[in-house]
């Protein structure tokens, strides 16, 4: 059966790559791409559709000139910068927790909980536990440490963003655990001999051998979450203040709007968090390398 | 006098099987001892003990007079080179040889001007900005024991270092290794199962079988005057000439005289097989009802296949060695 | 100690998921009260009459069973494309592949509306699955190109100089040796596209109403019984769901898998 279809199809060697990638082309591709494109067009103020014809960066200046967007900016950066960051160390350190016991242990089973999660849950869950009326504070009043409710520090839906920090930690910190124990599995055991035999303790065998040997995957992991923490709309949606929004929140309110002229503001806002994440993004794999060049200085 | 490392008695069990049976030698300041047995001979656990990663479950190690077998790895001052090199991936030459200076807190500057020092020791001079992954196999061995040098190490190990080079690298570094070894007067020892390996570069071999010590020696004393039949098969080629309940008379190939006419003391035999080695031209001869092997060097008389030739066992070259 | 750090780390990441246990349990709890006057069954008996809840799981069960079909079919031969020939536009191809990843999901759900809304796709059960095809791709090419990599050239080399052709060598070579990494690609895009809502809510137009939707309707609610038990019966049936892909795709998976997702 297979040899028949074969014979029919006869191709150049160079074309099978293309006819493999064709799918992804079609379904993956081109809607990605033309969706990016729409977004771009419409953000310049072109949608014949509500009789926009003309093209114009003035969306653009009056994203830049609101104050809203400024201090969004800032938000989000700043939260996800410092959870992401967070999250890698800590998961560093459960990975080599993980490396470092024989037997694989109920922690890695229960490290997968969080990553069945979806993000709103996890948010919904941090709520659960850290409002002004949940677990954590009713834990304090029982002990007569606070007498009322009100007297919990106000750790979710509060203006530093320490609710979404919190609630991106404990879903992203397993995730980042899991990959960085995976890479550091494919370390050669023999290195730590090896440093061992040239005199290095088992904290210099990790600062000087395993971090570095692991730093591009936990750079890797870094940029996934950080990318994902920057761009997402759900947790801060759902936990942030209603001032500063993150940008992602503002994006999606601004889509959602009733009102259908704000649309190529709208568009010009997402082709800004779009373009800010990517430079972000290449700021920071510039940053660590350079940081990474000056280490090996030293 | 104080020896400079003391093995005494060590023992290691697995599952309660020996792989190192009361094991005992000693080191002089500068010697270079190989260790050479067969694989699973128990060798590289010797070498492991000495070096920290694994701890004999009794016997004691000695260097400089100290007992050390119970000492972690970093604190005892020995340098081992791998069989598979295992340079750090992410540091380079410089970064490679300086490590164990790193660890100890040596400043910059110190390390800088010792680094330089082995670079130029190892002849690697102008390499030590490359990456391991940018060396040769013989390259990356001289990082590795350049790496391995620069602590002054109290003893140098080698496990196997030769074992993953070409076979004409292979001898250059020996020599290279031997040279180095003498010219900073570093006690080693060197774990190997090729006897002409150890034969070159070593001052004594121990060798190893099962476990235990079978015969410790300079590599001419153990060739010429094996005391058991381990270490004279194992050592080179051999005629077994009688066997008794307890001993046995060999002769090695080269120590028969041959002569193709009937002279005085020479007894009749007949070549029976013969193999052209290049250097050498190896005969299997027929003598009474035993069979020689002998060698003839390429320059001299040739014998050919069927030919009556006469050879002459001289008494004290017969070597009488035990079972065991 | 590393012992009571490991419980510590347990402890810390199975606190919450006993809190929504114990909510979805209680009618109200006052403060600062732990536990409930009396545990009541209410909410869950709620549930399980609410046909609304049944259909959104077999909703939400049929998108992802169908993503993560789709997105084995586009995914395989474009991670052999990748992994095994070399040709020109490939780093473009492998940066557009982790787009996703780096683009926030606020602006490429909308541009998919956008772009649906004009391909008269909106407010369909498929118009969902090709959209939710966008953030699953990245983690399924990587994965399976990854094992690709491991297995390496020369397998293909092998059969090729044996007579077999592309479609042979991949029924008979690639598919039998990547068993396990097409396991895990499919768990992980059945688990990234039942967790959906943004795409699902903006392509579905709240006509189609997956697990996720309901859920996110329920927490803007706010009564905390009711979210407790939606959530439970969200992450049950995700691993119920991994669970069944694991037996029926076969067994065994390895960790190093899992490396540079």
């Amino acid at each position: 059966m297979l040899r028949k279809i074969n014979n029919n199809l006869q191709f150049k060697k160079s074309s099978i790559p293309y006819m493999l990638l064709f799918p992804l082309l079609i379904l993956y591709i081109l809607p990605l791409c033309i969706s990016m494109l729409l977004i771009l067009v419409q953000s310049l103020g072109f949608i014949p559709g509500l009789g926009l014809n003309e093209l114009t960066l003035s969306y653009y200046m009056k994203a830049f000139c609101d104050d809203a967007f400024g201090s969004a900016f800032f938000f989000s950066m700043g939260c996800s910068t410092i959870c992401s960051i967070i999250a890698v160390v800590l998961g560093f350190f459960i990975a080599l927790l993980l490396s470092n016991s024989k037997r694989k242990g109920i922690l890695q089973d229960i490290l997968q909980i969080p990553i069945l999660i979806p993000h709103f849950t996890a948010a919904f869950m941090m709520f659960l536990l850290l409002s002004q009326s949940g677990i954590a504070s009713r834990i304090m009043g029982s002990l007569n440490i606070i007498s009322d409710q009100s007297f919990f520090p106000q750790l979710v839906l509060d203006k530093l963003g320490l609710g979404i920090m919190i609630t991106y930690i404990w879903k992203e910190v397993p995730f980042c655990a899991l990959v960085i124990f995976a890479s550091m599995k494919n370390i050669d055991d023999s290195l730590k001999a090896v440093s061992n035999s040239l005199g290095a303790s088992k904290i210099q065998y990790i600062k000087y051998v395993l971090l570095p040997l692991c730093m591009p995957t936990m750079l890797n992991t870094f940029i996934i979450i950080f990318a994902y923490n920057f761009g997402a709309f759900e947790v801060p949606y759902l936990l942030g203040p209603t001032h500063p929004k993150t940008m992602a929140v503002l994006g999606y309110i601004s889509y959602i709007a009733p009102n259908i002229l704000v649309r190529p503001y709208t568009m010009a806002l997402n082709v800004i968090i779009t373009f800010m994440s990517i430079v972000l993004i290449f700021i920071y794999i510039k940053t660590l390398d350079s940081i990474k060049a000056l280490e090996g200085q030293i | 006098m104080m020896k400079h490392l003391e093995i005494q008695e060590i023992v290691k069990k697995y599952n309660g099987k020996p792989v190192v049976n009361h094991v005992t030698f000693d080191m002089n300041l500068g010697e270079f001892v190989s260790i050479l047995g067969k694989s699973g001979s128990g060798k590289t656990t010797i070498l492991k003990m000495i070096a920290g990663t694994i701890e004999p479950d009794s016997g004691g190690i000695y260097l400089l007079g100290k007992e050390i077998s119970r000492v972690p790895t970093q604190k005892r001052n020995i340098a081992m080179v791998f069989q598979e090199y295992l340079l750090f991936p992410h540091l380079n030459v410089a970064q490679n040889i300086e490590f164990s200076l790193k660890v100890r807190g040596i400043e910059k500057n110190e390390r800088t001007k010792r680094m330089f020092e082995l670079l130029e020791l190892v002849q690697l001079g102008g390499m030590e900005k490359r990456f391991p992954h940018e060396l040769s196999g013989g390259q990356k061995q001289r990082v590795a024991v350049a790496r391995a040098l620069i602590s002054k190490p109290d003893i140098l190990l080698l496990d196997e270092p030769f074992s993953s080079l070409d076979f004409n690298l292979r001898n250059e570094m020996c020599s290279f290794i031997k040279s180095i070894q003498r010219e900073t007067k570093t006690t080693t020892i060197m774990v190997t199962h090729d006897r002409e390996e150890a034969m070159k570069i070593s001052d004594r071999i121990v060798i190893i079988d099962e476990g235990n010590i079978v015969q410790i020696d300079t590599p001419k004393g153990l060739y010429n005057n094996p005391t058991n039949m381990f270490t004279a098969e194992f050592m080179g080629d051999v005629n077994i000439l009688k066997r008794e309940e307890e001993f046995s008379y060999m002769i090695r190939p080269e120590a028969m005289s041959v002569s193709s006419f009937r002279k005085e003391g020479f007894n009749k035999s007949k070549v029976v097989e013969k193999t052209f080695l290049g250097s050498s031209i190896h005969y299997k001869i027929l003598w009474e009802n035993t069979f020689l092997n002998i060698s003839g060097m390429n320059n001299s008389e040739e014998y050919s296949l069927g030919q009556e030739i006469y050879i002459n066992l001289p008494d004290e070259k017969i070597i009488k060695v035990k079972h065991c | 100690m590393r012992k009571f750090i490991s419980i510590i780390i347990v402890m810390i990441l199975i606190v919450p998921v006993l809190a929504l246990l114990l909510w979805s349990f209680s009618e109200m709890i006052s403060w600062p009260k732990l536990l409930p006057d009396e545990f009541s069954l209410r909410i869950w008996s709620d549930l399980i009459k609410s046909k609304e809840l049944l259909k959104s799981i077999i909703t939400s069960i049929l998108i992802s069973m169908g993503v993560a079909i789709v997105v084995l079919f586009i995914s395989m031969p474009a991670a052999i494309a990748l992994s095994q020939f070399e040709f020109k536009g490939k780093k473009i191809i492998w940066f557009l592949i982790f787009a996703p990843l780096i683009i926030p999901s606020v602006s490429t759900a909308i541009g998919m509306h956008i772009l649906y809304l004009k391909a008269g796709l909106t407010d369909s059960m498929l118009g969902v699955v090709l959209a939710h095809i966008i953030p699953t791709i990245p983690y399924s090419v990587k994965i399976l190109s990854f094992s690709l990599e491991l297995i390496g050239k020369g397998m293909r080399e092998q059969s090729e100089v044996l007579g077999a052709s592309m479609l042979q060598t991949i029924v008979y070579i690639y598919l039998p040796n990547l068993k396990p990494a097409i396991i895990l690609s499919s768990i992980l895009v059945f688990i990234v596209s039942f967790s959906q809502y943004l795409i699902t809510f903006l392509i579905g137009g709240g006509l189609i109403k997956t697990l996720p939707i309901m859920l996110f309707q329920v927490i803007q609610n706010g009564n905390r019984a009711e979210v407790s038990s939606y959530s439970l019966v969200f992450i049950i049936s995700a691993l119920i769901a991994t669970y069944f892909i694991e037996r029926i795709l076969g067994k065994n998976i390895d960790g190093k898998y899992m490396i540079n997702i």
